[in-house]
């Protein structure tokens, strides 16, 4: 339903998205992983249309909207930008009537997303000013329900959330799903995404570092073998067969072998079975492949 | 006719800035000081009480052309740069509301604010005045209101349309302060210089027309011009009012100051705020 080209976002000198390429279909969920200032949140902005590309394109239902057209896929959306603070002076549900007109619906849809009970009626009398943090984050998943949205767009929904918080969300985000919801979040607990995520997207520097569903994201990654020798010279048998690199390390040498090299790994290491005493597998967890590297 | 959207950002905008002290606490010094104008104004010192109507409302004129431009250029200065540092601009720009609805809701919004603001600061004075002077005055004040109004929402739409020029909203706010120094002060005290200077030399046409360029100033010959006697007290007597100069060509004057940074505004909101 939505694809990103080349998409490239300049702010000054600063290159928050470099030549970003991505294809999100519809019915999908599709979880952004990354490090901080990689790029997600600029990500999921120029795909609601808040902020235009710098160059590149983004296409809805494989063509470029007119303004029209933006304007009607735009009804269709549900945006749950980070770090919102809300209007100090309005009441919960003042806010959350106030976002509904603006998205063009009535009190029948607010009182839905009450129904989730996210906030207490209570709470929802007080003004958000006096809110803490977990409870305005509640209201910003309330606004992005209203509708409720055909596309769900949200950056980092669970941040400040207490475990009650996140678990009450998944539950209304799978409600949403099963509803043929498009959804799309960026988060920083890959635990989150990893099971729950048809694919994952892991952006570094402003680029695509990594995507697919979380096997061919593991797939894709440099596999570690830890193997345990029991002669020295299996050591350059490692390196000459597949291991990008290996490290010493007492009895045990530390192979990193890159995702098309693996079963050329495994052979020379059947081959020399005599050489090894045991042997440990590591994939990398996503964790790791988020925060470190190649 | 005004869509949905736009009645909710007005509503939003009434029930939010109605809650804000600064808010309360600018009607509540317009009401204190106008109130205070209309029982002591022009009195002889030691003599409280009315003397004539006339003292009272240059006294009340004088006040409002400071209070009213700077609670304007205040309030406007917060309009979008409050939509950034909240983060809700987003939201609102992923909404079903289109650039013009944005800048209507709000302008009007702001406007509606701004004359509530107003209309309570002036009220018990413009009553007082009312009572103690009788009917004859009820025009004058009409004007004075009315006039106020439309100053006030000129600069107001001059500082929303700065705070779409500029992000952080204490440059907004810095840069509304100076228009107001220098729309308020400065340019009244340039021209004058210009008169000393020159000895004179500077042509009245072309000193009434520099004049006509200040929304303040055409704020201040409107309501002179409407209270017939003050033309007299004008602080600026060396000047002959030039015939052109009617009350329909200043009502103009400012409401072409509404007009012209309203749609300069809105001409900026589209290509700003997607930026
Ligand atoms: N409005 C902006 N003006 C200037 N620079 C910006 C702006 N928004 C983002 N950037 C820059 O773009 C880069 C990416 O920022 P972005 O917020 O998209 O990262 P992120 O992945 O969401 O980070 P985080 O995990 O901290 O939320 C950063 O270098 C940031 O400084
Ligand atoms: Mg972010």
């Amino acid at each position: 339903m939505l694809e990103l080209v080349n998409v490239s976002k300049l702010y000054g000198s600063v290159e928050a998205l470099k030549g970003v390429s991505l294809k999100v279909r519809r019915g999908e969920f599709v979880g952004i992983l990354g490090p901080n200032g990689a790029g997600k949140s600029t990500l999921l902005r120029v795909m609601v249309g808040v902020e235009k590309p710098s160059s590149g394109k983004v296409l809805v239902d494989s063509k470029e909207p007119s303004r029209e057209e933006w304007a009607s896929f735009r009804k269709k959306v549900g945006f749950m930008p980070e770090r919102v603070s809300f209007y100090d002076n309005l009441t919960g549900l003042e806010t959350l009537l106030f976002f509904a007109k603006l998205k063009g619906f009535g009190i029948k849809e607010v009182e839905r997303v009450l129904s989730f009970g996210l906030l207490t009626e209570e709470d929802l009398r007080r003004k958000v000013g006096e809110y803490s943090k977990g409870m305005k984050q509640r209201i910003n998943v309330m606004q992005a329900l209203l509708g409720p949205p055909e596309f769900l767009v949200m950056d980092e929904p669970t941040s400040g959330l207490d475990p009650e918080g996140v678990v009450r969300f998944f539950e209304i985000v799978e409600e949403l799903k099963n509803n043929g919801t498009t959804v799309v979040m960026s988060t920083h607990v890959v635990g989150e995404v990893e099971e729950r995520a048809d694919r994952i997207v892991i952006l570094k520097e402003g680029r695509v570092a990594a995507e697919g569903s979380p096997e061919e994201v593991y797939l894709s990654m440099p596999v570690r073998f830890v193997v345990k020798a029991k002669r020295s010279d299996l050591i350059e048998v490692l390196k000459k067969n597949g291991a990008a690199s290996v490290t010493k390390k007492g009895d045990f040498l530390i192979a990193e072998v890159p995702p098309k090299r693996k079963m050329e790994f495994l052979k020379a290491l059947l081959e020399h079975e005599d050489a090894v005493e045991d042997l440990i597998m590591r994939g990398p967890s996503l964790e790791e492949v988020v925060s470190d590297g190649k | 006719m005004v869509s949905e959207e736009v009645k909710g950002i007005v509503r939003k905008e009434v029930l939010d800035k109605y809650r804000t002290r600064w808010i309360q606490l600018s009607a509540v010094t317009l009401l204190i000081f106008t109130l205070a104008i209309s029982y002591f104004g022009g009195s002889p010192a030691g003599v409280v009480g009315f003397r004539k109507f006339e003292a009272v409302f240059v006294s009340l004129l004088t006040l409002v052309t400071y209070l009213i431009p700077l609670i304007a250029l205040v309030l406007g200065s917060g309009a979008f740069p409050e939509e950034r540092e909240k983060g809700t601009l987003p939201i609102l720009l992923s909404s079903v509301a289109t650039p013009e609805e944005l800048w209507t809701g709000k302008v009007a919004g702001y406007a509606l604010v701004l004359a509530g603001t107003v209309v309570a600061g002036y009220l018990p004075a413009l009553a007082l005045v009312f009572i103690k002077f009788g009917s004859w005055v009820l025009p004058s004040l009409l004007v004075f209101l009315l006039s106020s109004l439309l100053l006030g929402t000129s600069m107001l739409l001059l500082s929303m349309t700065a705070s779409l020029l500029i992000r952080e909203r204490t440059r907004v706010l810095a840069l509304s302060l100076l228009l107001w120094i220098v729309i308020v002060i400065l340019y009244d005290l340039s021209l004058l210089g210009l008169l000393v200077v020159t000895k004179g030399m500077v042509s009245k046409a072309l000193f009434t027309f520099l004049l006509l360029l200040n929304p303040v100033d055409v704020f201040r010959m409107v309501n002179l011009l409407h209270v017939g006697e003050l033309k007299a007290m004008l602080g600026f007597a060396t000047v002959e009012i030039p015939p052109y100069v009617s009350p329909p060509v200043l009502w103009s004057i400012l409401v072409a100051w509404i007009i012209v940074p309203g749609a300069l505004g809105r001409l900026l909101l589209e290509r700003r705020l997607a930026g």
